[in-house]
């Protein structure tokens, strides 16, 4: 069937088209690419040397340290906790499966800042078990373990959503074929299921990373925003802002965005794999 | 051993074949529509070439062909869909080229009916009338009666998503009505429906147009579609036609090899043409001259229509055409029957299928035998069978030699 | 298997039982109290005043913005689709950060803007074009497969009987779109309430006037009010999950409507 698309019964006056395009290209210049511009403008604005200190500043390296940290801990658990998840809800049925999926939904309905405060509320110096943490001289908030966990909540959504789908449209005969053959449970896991959501998964991975990497309001809410110790890049591009040094904010915020961007093509590189297997 | 069938010879297909006189149930001479050397590119694809046509007032036409063959981009450069590279088109004199798609007042029925998904069924019907600004009693009473007319008086309510296909393609008939459209076209409207449904709404249209007499042009590829619902066929190829005619006379008078071999099913057997003769295989058979159509050619050993160099240049490789019911299967020879052996019998619906190997033209033919023909020679697998050909067709020229 | 029950209890489970035990421990007058004291009311207004107005801004710039992309072929289009996705991806410390940056008096945007008395940091305005920012791809991403499965045929339809152009994107396109529009604005609006790193920058919080609920939240925490940013975070519950179930609801009408055919 052609496509009508280019006759006049059922398109628009070219004139039309035109201001069309051109208000959707304003609208997504002045609201999106500007302000990304700007940051990468503003951070050079003082030239390359003065990016590059910013850059190696002792606070900003203990900054990025943390923040590779806890990206490190929460996404392995996440991916670990996805790949267990998406395996149970695709193959099996069980009584509160779909509680479990709206469960996994979660993190991304609520506000960061919420995530943050549950953290808070429980484990923080008038929280349920503040005290009881105090009286062992354990720091959860105000520490590294506080922001290792509101990380992990935030981001535990996106390996499990990428996968059950694609578990689900992919179906078990594979598996089962192999463990008729005699494959063991791990070893079907490994040879069989592995190779066949592999792209799923990388996408996730990225997803999660970035995010893991990128979280500010949670994170926030539990670090304390001590300097040095529990600062993320995020936390510490809004402490150099606070104190006017906009410079170097820039400079820091050009990391994350270099990241951001990265992370981006990365995941439409892997998403046209994803189509193609 | 020389057979005598009744011959009859090709004339080329003529490029600007003209109608003849309509048959549709009003009784209109005059053409509504008029299309004149109408050629439509796709880059370097020929959707049509230099295509003409009338269809008179009334009538009921079916453009039928392969896909491919450009009765789709015909019918939608007549809805005002395509427009044509070259060539006119006019409905009721008026010219089409001056007019766009929403002025032009066709309806137009598509495969996959293309229903509004969020409007009901009254609303769909409506559409016409609402974008017309008519007033709400006057769409009413429309709407009603075309409900009525396509017997789904109490679904007016419903949505699309609720119906089946066969009532989904009545609300989409019914829609294209509304605004009393000159012209009707329908592009496959049956495609996308189980053969039950098909069968049940062809006749459906068939009285509709008896009563209602709107001038109807339909796409199909389906032979038995078109010969069933339509007055007059005209048959497509690679966006020239081939012929048009009543169905009887495109069947029984192919104009070329095109279209007998589309239409119905037909034993093809490789010839050589010599003066006066055809020989295939070991067998001759005498050449006739055809008479005008609609006559039927006289037997005899007359000189061929094949052109005189031709002749002179002695055999000539061409194609002897039969349709399975023209060859006659006996189990006795008579004067001009050739020894065949029985393949296979298959019992179809409208009678016997068989299945011959015929040693002396070297390849095999089939033969339709009606029930009572077919229960009296009482035929099984392996019999040996004598055949002989009531008619069989030479064509001059054959430009088509790779159609299906 | 075991090991997700284990992970999911103590990463979700329990810090939302949490939640429960906190809201148990005030009466329902305190928590009523609470959730509406003179700040926290004011900071719905913002809050939920400034999402409503990004998210319709979204939906009709969006929309522009889907057609061009399913529609339209012209250079850059492909990068367009891809920019489309920034929002989303950008750490939200980095869109605050710029956004401030852009819509300062002295800003690459906000110059334009202080000769005309406009302005948009430290104002609701400036709050509510973060948030703008922040939507942009959700009502793009959900509008966008319905354009592309929208057959020509129905478009070729109401053509032929009769319907101009205009009359064709009204009746018939539009309406056929209205499912995903509002599931796109229920999303790019439940995102923009919860929405803290992007707007702190460019709000000032200046309470009364700036205040976003999430930071009235971090405020109350911060000064161990944890019963004030209990409150506060119910109510921010109960609404997330009131547009959560309105955009599965969306979701499930979106599907019957487009049913079997």
């Amino acid at each position: 069937m052609i496509s009508a698309r280019n006759i006049e019964a059922t398109s628009e006056p070219a004139w039309v088209r035109r201001i069309i395009i051109a208000v959707a290209i304003a609208f997504v210049g002045l609201f999106v690419v500007v302000p990304v511009a700007a940051v990468f403008g503003e951070a050079l604005r003082a030239g390359l040397a003065a990016y590059g200190r910013a850059i190696v500043d002792p606070v900003a390296l203990s900054a990025i340290k943390l923040t590779f940290v806890a990206a490190g801990i929460a996404v392995p658990l996440n991916v670990v906790f996805g790949i267990a998840a998406s395996w149970a809800i695709a193959r099996f049925k069980f009584p509160g499966r779909s509680v479990l999926i709206t469960l996994i939904d979660l993190p991304l309905a609520v506000s960061p800042v919420i995530a943050g405060m549950v953290f808070v509320l429980l484990f923080g110096k008038q929280g349920l078990v503040g005290p009881w943490l105090s009286d062992h001289g354990i720091k959860v908030i105000f520490a590294l373990p506080g922001i290792v966990l509101a990380t992990t909540f935030v981001t535990f959504p996106f390996v499990a959503r990428e996968l059950i789908p694609l578990m689900e449209a992919q179906g078990a005969e594979e598996e089962e074929a192999a463990i008729v053959l005699g494959a063991t449970g791990l070893q079907t896991f490994l040879r069989v299921t592995l190779p066949k959501i592999k792209w799923g998964l990388l996408y996730g991975i990225v997803l999660c990373t970035a995010r893991a990497m990128g979280e500010f309001g949670a994170v926030s809410v539990v670090s304390g925003h001590i300097r040095g110790r529990t600062n993320t890049l995020p936390l510490h591009v809004e402490i150099l802002y606070n104190e006017y040094e906009y410079q170097a904010a820039f400079a820091v915020a050009s990391l994350l965005a270099i990241l951001a961007l990265a992370s981006l093509v990365a995941r439409r590189v892997i998403a046209r794999r994803v189509e193609t297997t | 051993m020389t057979i005598h069938p009744a011959m009859s010879t090709a004339h080329t297909p003529r490029p600007t074949a003209k109608a003849t006189a309509g048959s549709g149930a009003s009784g209109e001479a005059a053409p509504l529509i008029e299309v004149r050397g109408l050629t439509k590119r796709f880059g370097t694809f020929h959707a049509l070439d230099d295509v003409s046509l009338s269809v008179p007032g009334g009538g009921l036409l079916a453009l039928l062909g392969p896909s491919g063959s450009g009765k789709t981009t015909l019918l939608r450069i007549l809805a005002g869909l395509e427009h044509p590279d070259s060539g006119s088109a006019m409905i009721d004199g008026t010219d089409l080229a001056a007019q766009s798609a929403r002025q032009r007042n066709v309806g137009l029925v598509f495969q996959h009916y293309a229903l509004f998904r969020h409007l009901d069924v009254y609303e769909n019907i409506a559409f016409a009338l609402r974008v017309r600004k008519r007033p709400a009693a006057e769409v009413d009473a429309r709407v009603r009666e075309l409900l009525a007319l396509i017997q789904l008086e109490s679904l007016g309510r419903r949505l699309p998503a609720q119906l089946s296909g066969g009532q989904r393609q009545r609300v989409a008939l019914a829609r294209a009505l509304a605004a009393r459209p000159r012209v009707l076209l329908l592009d496959e409207p049956f495609g996308a429906l189980d053969a039950q449904v098909r069968a049940e709404l062809r006749g459906w249209l068939r009285r509709l147009h008896d009563e209602i007499h709107l001038t109807t042009v339909f796409v199909t590829h389906d032979q038995d579609e078109a010969f069933e619902v339509a007055d007059r066929v005209v048959v497509m190829n690679r966006g020239k036609i081939e012929q048009i005619g009543a169905p009887a006379d495109v069947f029984e008078h192919p104009a070329n090899d095109f279209v007998m071999r589309f239409l119905g099913h037909v034993n093809v057997l490789d010839a050589e043409l010599l003066d006066g003769y055809a020989k295939i295989g070991d067998i001759t058979i005498a050449l006739g001259r055809g008479g005008a159509d609609g006559e039927p050619p006289a037997p005899g050993p007359y000189r061929t229509a094949v052109t005189a160099s031709v002749i002179a240049q002695g055999d000539v490789r061409s194609r002897v055409y039969v349709r399975p019911h023209d060859v006659d299967v006996a189990r006795t020879a008579t004067t001009g029957a050739f020894a065949a052996q029985v393949v296979r019998v298959t019992p179809l619906s409208g009678g016997l299928k068989i299945e011959l190997a015929v040693p002396s033209i070297g390849s095999r033919m089939r033969a339709d035998l009606d029930w009572e023909r077919g229960s009296a020679l009482g035929l099984r697998n392996g019999d040996d069978v004598f055949l002989s050909l009531r008619r069989a067709r030479v064509f001059a020229q054959e430009a088509h030699t790779a159609a299906s | 298997m075991g090991y997700t029950l284990v992970y999911l209890s103590l990463l979700v489970l329990i810090p939302l039982a949490t939640l429960v035990v906190m809201t148990a421990r005030l009466s329902p007058g305190e928590l009523w109290a609470l959730a509406i004291s003179e700040r926290a009311m004011a900071s719905y207004r913002v809050t939920f005043g400034a999402s409503f107005i990004a998210a319709l801004v979204n939906v009709v710039f969006g929309t522009l913005l889907a057609w061009a992309l399913v529609r339209y072929r012209f250079v850059g289009r492909s990068l367009l689709d891809a920019i489309v996705d920034i929002p989303f991806a950008l750490p939200t410390a980095v869109s605050g950060l710029a956004l401030t940056a852009v819509l300062a008096p002295n800003g690459w945007i906000g110059r334009f803007l202080e000769p005309l008395g406009i302005k948009a940091v430290f104002t609701p305005l400036g709050i509510t074009l973060a948030l703008t920012f922040i939507g942009l791809p959700f009502v793009v991403r959900t509008v966008q497969p319905v354009l592309e499965e929208l057959e020509p045929e129905i478009e070729e339809a109401a053509a032929v009987l009769g319907a101009t152009r205009w009359q064709t994107l009204t009746r018939v396109i539009v309406p056929t779109m209205t499912p995903a529009l509002l599931t796109g604005f229920a999303l790019a609006f439940a995102r923009a309430i919860g929405e803290y790193g992007s707007v702190v920058f460019i709000s000032g919080n200046k309470q009364f006037e700036t205040e976003i609920t999430p930071l009235l939240i971090m405020t109350r925490l911060e000064q161990f009010d944890y019963a004030g940013a209990t409150a506060l975070g119910l109510v921010m519950l109960v609404v997330s999950f009131a547009m959560l179930l309105a955009i599965n609801g969306l979701g499930a009408w979106a599907r019957r409507r487009a049913g079997q055919t």
